[in-house]
């Protein structure tokens, strides 16, 4: 990897050092530095999620863990996920003592709520049918 | 990290900051989150775990033969700058910047693509550094 490639040299290069030109100007700098707030900003608030709901049922990730036949560790690395299955929602959902859980979206002024726990019941009511 | 990136993207990055410089506010503000997103690879002291993503850094579900990742921005209104990544396993500390893009105005849409694009880049990045992945 070089800098500055020749017409031989490869297609991709080290970007480090651009990176650090295109940072050292101040306003860049100071641009890129209130980008970096809101995006950090971002990412608590999303890790915050499930966290607040263990937080407010007064548990430790270690007794959601027990809960669930997990290590702590699982259950740290869930909390911090941006996507997972409905199912493990629901499974981490009731082991912090939620009684109900569901899903509450608005069509068209209509409210829908769809019952986490009977997602996979093959009895299960359609809302919408 | 080191951060490898195609000269094509160097060339993208160039343009950008001459329109933002000549006084372009969305240029500079897509330059603005596009650095953004290159500072936060290059801040990372690890490869990302797929099970541990963050709204920023999220693995891209449309990854064909890569495993590819996504860096993204707080909201705004106007622009959607998205980094696309990839990380060689077991490489260490080497992310390959493969290209970014504004996806404001596509949507998701976007993704459709994005591993018929990146796939042959990270072909080439592997023929131009010998790297093979061990089993």
């Amino acid at each position: 990897m070089t800098e500055d490639p020749t017409p031989e040299a490869a297609v991709f290069v080290r970007g480090n050092g651009r990176l650090d030109r295109l940072l050292s100007d101040p306003r860049i700098a100071a641009d890129v530095a209130q980008a970096h707030a809101g995006a950090d900003e971002m990412d608590r608030v999303n890790a915050m999620n499930l966290a607040m709901i263990r937080k407010a049922a007064q548990m430790t990730q270690v007794e959601v863990a027990r809960k669930l036949g997990v290590g702590q560790g699982a259950v740290s690395r869930l909390e911090g996920r941006g996507d997972m299955l409905l199912s493990t929602l629901y499974s981490y959902l009731t082991a912090t003592g939620a009684d109900a859980a569901s899903i509450v979206v608005m069509v068209h002024g209509q409210k829908i709520e769809l019952d986490l726990g009977r997602l996979g019941d093959p009895g299960f009511e359609d809302p919408l049918g | 990290m080191d951060i490898d990136w195609p000269v094509d993207f160097g060339r993208w990055l160039d343009r950008v900051e001459d329109e933002a410089r000549s006084g372009d506010e969305r240029s500079r503000t897509i330059l603005t989150f596009a650095a953004r997103a290159l500072d936060q690879l290059r801040n990372l002291a690890d490869a990302p775990d797929e099970a541990v993503e963050t709204a920023t850094l999220r693995w891209v579900r449309q990854s064909r033969r890569y495993r590819l990742w996504r860096v993204s921005h707080a909201f705004h209104p106007e622009v959607a700058v998205r980094l696309i990544c990839w990380f060689p396993p077991g490489a260490g500390t080497v992310v390959v910047a493969l290209f970014a893009a504004d996806k404001a105005r596509l949507g998701d849409v976007f993704y459709d693509g994005v591993a018929a694009r990146a796939d042959p880049m990270i072909d080439q990045w592997k023929r131009e550094t010998g790297y093979e992945e061990k089993p």
